[in-house]
């Protein structure tokens, strides 16, 4: 109790004020191993190849305002009609582009500083350094906005423990589909941070007509599989034992 | 246009219109009218005669923006300036030729002005508006024909210059009365049951006998604010005061109009004659100093006053009505919501620039990169009504999609091995195939390939792909056009 007293104490040290506000996914195993829900005023790094699909579940659970800031030369863009599909309005998407990556900081900043979005989706092609995450961790400390970085990598080449693993993010996530049909998904998430806990690993799964999560329980028939991803989170968080 | 390239000056070309099948000319260059080319002739008989003939399209809006910025220009000489139909310019110079020198002066100031613009003009001073008229297009090049004079001088003019309607004019042409002189010798009876009362009274409006109503346009008050300084300032800090006294009046005189600031225009002359210019633009229209100024100030970053600033203008450029909202008690939080939203959209279009933010807007098509538009979230209607689409939509599209090189020969279904970028990918199908086809009506290079079957898939890395085959020749080649669902 007095140590979790305490931790509370740092990260309010931490975060510049006294209360914690957290999005609660509704799942308790989650959660619990984040001590009440993802941390909003903080930023998050979520990659992967499935990493916009969890963003999307994210922004639908906060459900105001989003400002996606991208590169202008990024090819892909989000799909208002898909964005539709998942409970998301696209009238409440504010997209901006800027040209180099000075100026996409500078909206980042302002964006996180201002209080008037719900979540910021930071779009990256390589990992921030420590100086400008903590930039950005200082402009959302005394906000409800929710700071998602987002590193899109859809070949999986990359090894994920290459990225920004010194960033001074709250938590990291690496996010993967590991089944999908026309009514459900399942996705992989590896939470590879966690300010508030040991890394962790669940299934979860996404109905796609009420939009519901649900956590799948990594039974025994994915023994195999567990010890694989066993290595998995291993090798992407070395520091932990 | 001879302005805008000289050398065309000393050349014949012709302005064209095309209607229906047919081009002809609507407007020549002196040189052209020198060869014995008259409007309204098809292209294809100047063509024969002179067949290197330059001959360009004509472009009546940029005609009208001319006229416009001639009419801004025109009201130097009197407030009262208008523009009709054609290229007709009306000053009312009652109470005001007296400053130039009287009526003469003023005609010939106007006359040389505008020639060295490089216009040709046809000018006309008289008593009413469509006695200006007539002798603008049918007297002498330039004509100041006011009072007494009018009656002698409109005689030897032709029966058009009254303005009456085609039949009217016909008919006396028809009749012999080809000048406005043998007209006027005429009993006004027997002119009336021949021409009816309708073209009487234009006669009578050309002799001033009656009234000839014009509207002139409105003379628009300029919210201009200028500050001169004795000695220059030297410091951008210098230059943020003086802005913030030059929009604190210029806001107390829009204040009394309940108009607030859209647009705004600031210049900064600097001792070497270097002109600066900023400009900034709100999503609704404000009042508000600090908001106005930060905007500015986002523009002061890179601000070089070099040795000093002498001047600074600042101009409202365009004003809108101020909004007010009547709010209720449940209201007030959701609009200060609105508020810091829409403050940040106008900071972002003003440290940005205006394109890089945006807003997703619907557009009608049923192919998935013409369904929607990107809008400037500045000019962007909010609220939009989104269908939802019945087949399943990726969440995000590639602006280009991306070839994957496939190795295995596919048949019909998607590969099973793709390079995409570079590197092996083992793709799993999930579903589909959706065909799309293209626009038959539209050329457009990325449809060229003809109809689309679109699969979802699963990478072996665990991302899901929204791609397409399309069929050329021999081979299918695959693209990946939309990532996630």
């Amino acid at each position: 109790m007095k140590h979790s007293a305490l931790r509370e104490q740092i990260i309010a040290l931490e975060l510049g004020r006294s209360e914690r506000q957290v999005l609660p996914f509704g799942l308790p195993d989650i959660d619990e191993a984040l001590q009440g829900g993802i941390d909003l005023g903080a930023m998050h790094e979520i990659s992967g190849p499935a990493a916009v699909l969890f963003t999307q579940v994210i922004i639908r659970q906060k459900g105001e305002e989003v400002a996606w800031l991208s590169m202008e030369n990024l090819n892909e863009e989000y799909y208002p009609y898909g964005l539709l599909q998942s409970e998301t309005d696209p009238a409440r998407f504010i997209v901006v582009r800027s040209q180099n990556s000075r100026d996409l900081l500078k909206a980042a900043y302002e964006v996180l500083a201002s209080n008037a979005v719900g979540c910021v989706l930071l779009e990256v092609q390589e990992a921030l350094t420590q100086t400008q995450m903590r930039k950005l961790q200082i402009a959302v400390k005394n906000t409800r906005t929710l700071g998602l970085i987002l590193n899109t990598d859809y070949t999986g080449s990359a090894a994920p423990e290459s990225k920004g693993l010194l960033g001074s993010a709250l938590t990291r996530w690496y996010v993967q589909v590991l089944h999908w049909t026309y009514e459900t998904t399942q996705i992989e998430l590896y939470l590879t941070k966690n300010r508030h806990g040991s890394p962790c690993h669940w299934i979860v799964e996404i109905d796609h007509a009420t939009h519901h999560l649900h956590l799948v329980p990594i039974s025994g028939k994915r023994a195999i599989d567990q010890a694989e991803s066993r290595t998995v989170a291993e090798a992407l968080c070395p520091d932990h034992p | 246009m001879i302005r805008q390239n000289p050398e065309l000056s000393q050349k014949p070309f012709v302005l064209i219109t095309r209607e229906a099948n047919r081009v002809f000319t609507s407007a020549l260059s002196k040189k052209a009218i020198s060869m014995g080319f008259v409007p309204e002739m098809s292209l294809t008989d100047i063509r024969a005669a002179v067949p290197d003939i330059l001959y360009y399209d004509l472009n009546p809006e940029q005609d009208i923006r001319c006229l416009r910025g001639l009419l801004r220009w025109a009201s130097r000489f009197t407030p009262r300036v208008a523009r009709e139909d054609g290229n007709n310019l009306y000053l009312d110079i009652a109470g005001a030729s007296h400053l130039f020198g009287g009526e003469d002066r003023l005609l010939n100031e106007i006359q040389s002005q505008l020639k060295r613009f490089g216009f040709t003009v046809r000018l006309a001073i008289a008593d009413n508006r469509s006695a200006a008229w007539g002798f603008a297009h049918y007297g002498k090049g330039r004509s100041n024909i006011t009072g007494e004079v009018l009656r002698d001088a409109s005689k030897d003019l032709p029966v058009e210059a009254l303005g009456m309607s085609y039949a009217s004019t016909n008919l006396c042409q028809r009749l012999g009365l080809k000048q406005i002189g043998s007209l006027l010798d005429l009993l006004r009876a027997s002119l009336t049951s021949r021409i009816g009362w309708r073209d009487l009274n234009r006669i009578d409006r050309f002799f001033g006998r009656a009234a000839d109503a014009k509207q002139f346009a409105r003379h628009r008050e300029r919210l201009i604010e200028e500050r001169q300084f004795f000695d220059p300032l030297a410091t951008n800090a210098g230059v943020e005061t003086a802005l913030e006294t030059l929009l604190e009046k210029l806001c107390r005189r829009l204040l009394p109009l309940q108009q607030g600031i859209r647009k705004a225009s600031l210049r900064l002359e600097r001792v070497d004659h270097e002109m600066l210019s900023f400009s900034v633009e709100m999503i609704q229209p404000s009042v508000n100093i600090d908001a106005l100024k930060r905007m500015f100030s986002y523009h002061f970053e890179q601000l070089d006053v070099g040795f000093g600033i002498d001047c600074m203008i600042l101009a409202a450029e365009q004003t809108a009505p101020l909004s007010c909202h009547q709010l209720g008690l449940e209201d007030s939080k959701k609009h200060g919501h609105d508020e810091t939203l829409n403050n940040l959209v106008n900071e972002l279009s003003n440290m940005f620039g205006n394109r890089h933010v945006q807003h997703f807007s619907p557009a009608d098509s049923h192919l998935p990169e013409r369904a929607f538009n990107r809008r400037a979230a500045l000019y962007a209607i909010r609220e939009q009504s989104w269908t939802r689409p019945q087949v399943k939509r990726p969440l995000r599209l590639l602006k280009k999609p991306v070839s994957v090189l496939v190795r295995d020969k596919g048949d019909k279904k998607p590969p099973e091995t793709v390079y995409w970028g570079g590197k092996e990918c083992h793709l799993t199908a999930l579903a589909g195939p959706e065909r799309i086809a293209p626009d038959w009506w539209r050329e457009d290079p990325e449809w060229r390939s003809g109809e689309r079957d679109y699969w979802w898939a699963k990478t072996g890395s665990g991302a899901i792909v929204w791609l397409y085959g399309v069929s050329c020749g021999q081979t299918d080649q695959w693209f990946v056009h939309g990532l996630g669902s």
